[in-house]
């Protein structure tokens, strides 16, 4: 258990003079459940491999826990990394691999296999009818999610301070991924591990972590938890990267204590009117699950034209065509109009933000 | 008329007549083998006359032949041994750590190498085994085999060590393995075929070479079987074809099983892919 | 603003560094350099000496700068032995080999059970006999008196290493060498993804069609591979000697059996050394031709 502490870290490649970690300033709590989240490119990899040790900084320093870590060799910060695609070593069985940290500790033999059968217990690898002889096999002979256990077992039996998950998810199937999804959240509150994971999926970070760090181009654009996050993006970048439907980033111009978007007169939300002047260029941001939407006119509200319905189960997306912009609301599925039908759609006042120069304002 | 039915069945005839043939071909100087050994008055044709292990007898006796056997054993076992674990070890440090024109650097030596087989190298060779006073020594022809095999090993062997995910490799020094472990722990296991292609490949080349050994080693005694066969229809006038013909069967045997128990174990492939 | 980076293909994953690295490589290195490298240099410096096996130019050798290859370039009988050696490579390697070997593999692509296993044993055995053994079974196989081939055709008499020696040692040198082509089109092959096959079927493409527009593009780098090597291991192949001598006449003297004549036979040494190192330019030069091939499909590859 320790707290992770990154000063000014900077990691650049030496080939095209890429700068993958731009002086990032991070601190990650102890017993976190923290997640890096960006696109592709973003360096949220590079920054965990960085605290693995794989990487070595090129400025800054890695701190876990009191120690200083930015020279320790990967095998000696007490650190456990799950990759990817698992890594589970296909010459050698279950057990074979979840002992393998402590067997290259020169654990005695009796020790790894008392270890290796609490952490196959802890991850549900043993003590049902599926998983019996489960232990003896090797990783290619197990599904997906049992690999996925297996690699996890093998973290934990090797007692670290710090977890290292990347992309822990993402070579699972869609069904299973909801079920470890919940696993991997209760697994590590019973561990109370610090955990960081690196994702690309804004929906898995936002449901495992207690905090979130959006990165892009070896930056962090906001560091905050998901309620935060989602509910307040710092900037348009991550305005646009969170939710699962994508928030309507509108183009307006203030007017009379009002934001003209689209032809419509949209309220500014509460504390942005005294700090942007009259004329100046923002952009409108509402998330499409926050619109009260009618067939009655409503003042302050968008109005359009359905041109496209999708079905999301219960509720349904609509696109909008106001004025030639298409604006996205979800309404419940009883409420469902009529194609082409004129409907009036109000955004959440509390709920829509404001950005000028791609900054939230207020 | 084109009734595609049809037209797969005969396309299906005429692929099994084809291989058929083939069958054939392939088949056909090896009956000899087959035959000869085992027959009272061997001849060149491929008849038995009389059956009779007779001809083995025979050789038993000669003192150069059954030693020539166990000389090529060691000196194909030592070759194997050399050549593996030294290219496996330089086509792993080559597939870690970039060096810049390693390819380049390896068709270099592969030409290289064709030059050392080759029989204007003779002289060389026989100098240099002189002044290093490994003339007749078991130890310089498996000098002299294994320099001559490692670029073409490293060559393979690279290709299945370039193809090792390297995430099996950070996962295990993540844990605190140290490189050495890693290499054994992890990727030695995971290149068995290709180890066990370089092997085969080895032993055959040895097994079956004979101009370094006929320059390298005066002592009949310690002549391999490729050596000893050559004498047998060199030596006097008429070739003895029952000796030939034992001999060439005893001296097939072992590569023979060799490939047969690689290739059941490990598969037997040139290019490396884990298969995961 | 930083650039946003690309995903990183890590480099030494196993943390050895270049010292300990170059340690591990050590070993192949060194028994490289003074079993390979050194004696290759020194018959390419004999190439420029006199050398001869017996005589006074055993004992002291004097260099003659580059006319030992003068005097190759011009020999006619040279150019004969080349022209030869070409032949051989052409038609046995790059045609026979490779043809047979593709053929095979593509043929018994889907095939398993027994027919499979035969054919693949007898290829692989013709490959993995010792190749004085193998040599000598043709020998037998050929014999004018009671050779199996005039058997089977019907022609006795027929004194085929000496009437059609060329022909000979081509076919021999298929039987012999198709394994390994064999070997890496059916390993090549299982990576063409049968999706795109069955595409090209369901648009109607023959068998012929398929071959030409999905298996060839894709296996093109193997083709390369593969012909490289056979070509280079034809190129330097002494094993016909031991069916033909080179003969009779000179009319089967490939370059190997050229150069053992010379330099064994005539004891020329030093003029073997430098026929060697032609020949060493002449594969430098095919390989070269093969790997800009090979180089150019790889930019084809990443640039789709």
């Amino acid at each position: 258990m320790a707290e992770i502490r990154t000063v000014d870290l900077t990691k650049t490649f030496a080939d095209g003079g890429v700068t993958a970690l731009d002086a990032l300033n991070l601190t990650i709590e102890d017993g976190e459940f923290f997640a890096l989240l960006g696109p592709s490119g973003c360096g949220k990899t590079t920054l965990l491999r960085t605290l693995a040790g794989l990487e070595t900084p090129s400025s800054g320093a890695v701190h876990i826990g009191e120690t200083d870590v930015t020279r320790t060799p990967p095998g000696k910060r007490g650190v456990a990394m799950v990759f990817q695609d698992y890594a589970l070593f296909p010459h050698m069985t279950v057990t074979e691999n979840i002992a393998y940290p402590l067997r290259v500790r020169g654990v005695p033999k009796a020790r790894q296999r008392e270890a290796v059968l609490a952490a196959a217990s802890e991850l549900g690898l043993t003590g049902t009818e599926t998983t019996a002889g489960l232990l003896d096999r090797r990783p290619g002979a197990l599904s997906g999610g049992q690999q996925q256990r297996v690699a996890l077992a093998r973290a934990t039996a090797a007692e670290p301070s710090v977890f290292l998950f990347d992309e822990p998810l993402s070579n699972l199937d869609a069904r299973l991924r909801l079920e470890a999804r919940t696993f991997l959240k209760r697994l590590q509150r019973e561990l109370a591990t610090t955990t960081v994971f690196v994702t690309h999926d804004q929906a898995e970070a936002l449901a495992l972590a207690d905090r979130i760090a959006v990165m892009q181009s070896g930056r962090i654009r906001q560091l905050g938890t998901p309620r935060e996050v989602y509910r307040r993006p710092a900037n348009t970048f991550v305005a646009s990267f969170i939710g699962s439907t994508p928030m309507n980033l509108l183009e307006g111009v203030v007017r009379d204590g009002r934001v003209l978007v689209a032809d419509s007169e949209i309220a500014m939300p509460d504390g942005t009117g005294e700090r942007l002047a009259e004329r100046a260029e923002v952009v409108l941001g509402a998330r499409p699950e926050y619109f009260r939407v009618s067939a009655d006119p409503r003042d302050g509200a968008f109005r359009g034209t359905v041109e496209v319905a999708e079905n999301l189960g219960s509720s349904l997306l609509l696109t909008l065509d106001v004025a030639g912009t298409a604006v996205q609301v979800v309404v419940a599925e009883e409420d469902e109009p009529e194609p082409q039908a004129t409907v009036w759609a109000l955004p959440r006042k509390d709920r829509t933000l404001l950005y000028a120069d791609g900054e939230l304002v207020g | 008329m084109k009734d595609p039915t049809v037209r797969a069945a005969l396309a299906k005839i005429g692929r099994y007549t084809f291989l058929s043939v083939l069958l054939g071909f392939f088949a056909l100087p090896m009956l000899w083998l087959a035959s000869a050994p085992f027959n009272a008055h061997p001849t060149l044709d491929v008849s038995i006359s009389s059956f009779t292990l007779h001809n083995f007898s025979v050789l038993l006796k000669d003192p150069y032949a059954l030693p020539s056997l166990w000389n090529s054993l060691l000196l194909a076992g030592g070759t194997a041994l050399l050549t593996v674990g030294f290219a496996a070890a330089a086509a792993y440090a080559l597939s870690r750590v970039r060096v810049p024109g390693r390819d380049g650097i390896l068709y270099a030596l592969l030409l290289l190498s064709s030059i050392v087989t080759g029989t204007a190298a003779m002289v060389p060779l026989f100098q240099l085994a002189f002044k290093l006073h490994l003339i007749d020594s078991r130890v310089g022809v498996i000098l002299v085999f294994t320099g001559g095999l490692i670029p073409a090993a490293i060559f393979i062997l690279k290709d299945f060590t370039d193809n090792t995910p390297k995430s099996y490799e950070e996962s295990a020094r993540v844990f605190g393995a140290s490189p050495f472990q890693i290499m054994r722990h992890i990727v030695l296991p995971m290149i068995r075929p290709g180890l066990a292609t370089v092997t085969v490949w080895a032993v055959v080349n040895v097994w079956s070479s004979f101009l370094i050994p006929y320059i390298l080693v005066r002592n009949p005694d310690k002549y391999p079987a490729s050596v000893v066969l050559y004498t047998f229809y060199t030596e006097g006038g008429q070739p003895n074809l029952a000796l030939i013909s034992a001999f060439s069967l005893l001296y097939s045997i072992p590569v023979i099983v060799l490939y047969l128990f690689v290739s059941h174990r490990y598969g037997f492939r040139f290019h490396g892919g884990i298969k995961r | 603003m930083a650039r946003a980076t690309s995903p990183r293909v890590p480099e030494d994953p196993a943390g050895l560094g270049r010292a300990r690295a170059a340690g591990i490589a050590a070993p192949a290195l060194l028994v490289v350099a003074a079993f390979l490298v050194f004696p290759a240099l020194w018959t390419l410096y004999l190439g420029t000496t006199n050398y001869r096996l017996t005589g006074f130019a055993a004992r002291h050798p004097r260099s003659v700068g580059l006319q030992n290859y003068t005097n190759v370039i011009q020999d006619p009988e040279f150019h004969h032995s080349l022209w030869l050696t070409f032949e051989y490579v052409i038609v046995s390697a790059v045609i026979g080999q490779a043809v047979l070997g593709f053929t095979i593999a593509w043929l018994l692509r889907d095939a398993t059970g027994w027919f499979k296993r035969l054919i693949e044993a007898l290829v692989l055995l013709a490959w993995i006999l010792p190749s004085s053994v193998v040599a000598f079974l043709w020998v037998a196989m050929l014999d004018r008196d009671a050779g199996t081939l005039n058997a089977l055709l019907r022609t006795p008499g027929t004194a085929w290493a000496i009437e059609h020696p060329m022909a000979v040692i081509i076919v021999f040198n298929i039987w012999r060498g198709t394994a390994f082509s064999m070997l890496l089109y059916s390993a090549a092959l299982t990576g063409v993804p049968p999706s795109q096959l069955a595409t090209a079927r369901m648009f109607g493409a023959n068998s012929w069609q398929q071959l030409r527009d999905v298996v060839f593009p894709h296996i093109r780098g193997h083709i390369l591979t593969n012909l490289l090597l056979i070509s280079l291991w034809t190129f330097n192949d002494f094993t016909p000697y031991q069916i033909t001598a080179g003969g009779p006449n000179g009319k089967s003297e490939i370059l190997p059996v050229y150069i053992y004549q010379t330099a064994l036979f005539d004891g020329q040494m030093g003029l073997g050394a430098a026929i060697s190192l032609l020949m060493l330019v002449i594969n430098l030069v095919v390989a070269l031709v093969y790997l800009r091939l090979l180089r150019e499909r790889r930019q084809e590859r990443v640039a789709a």
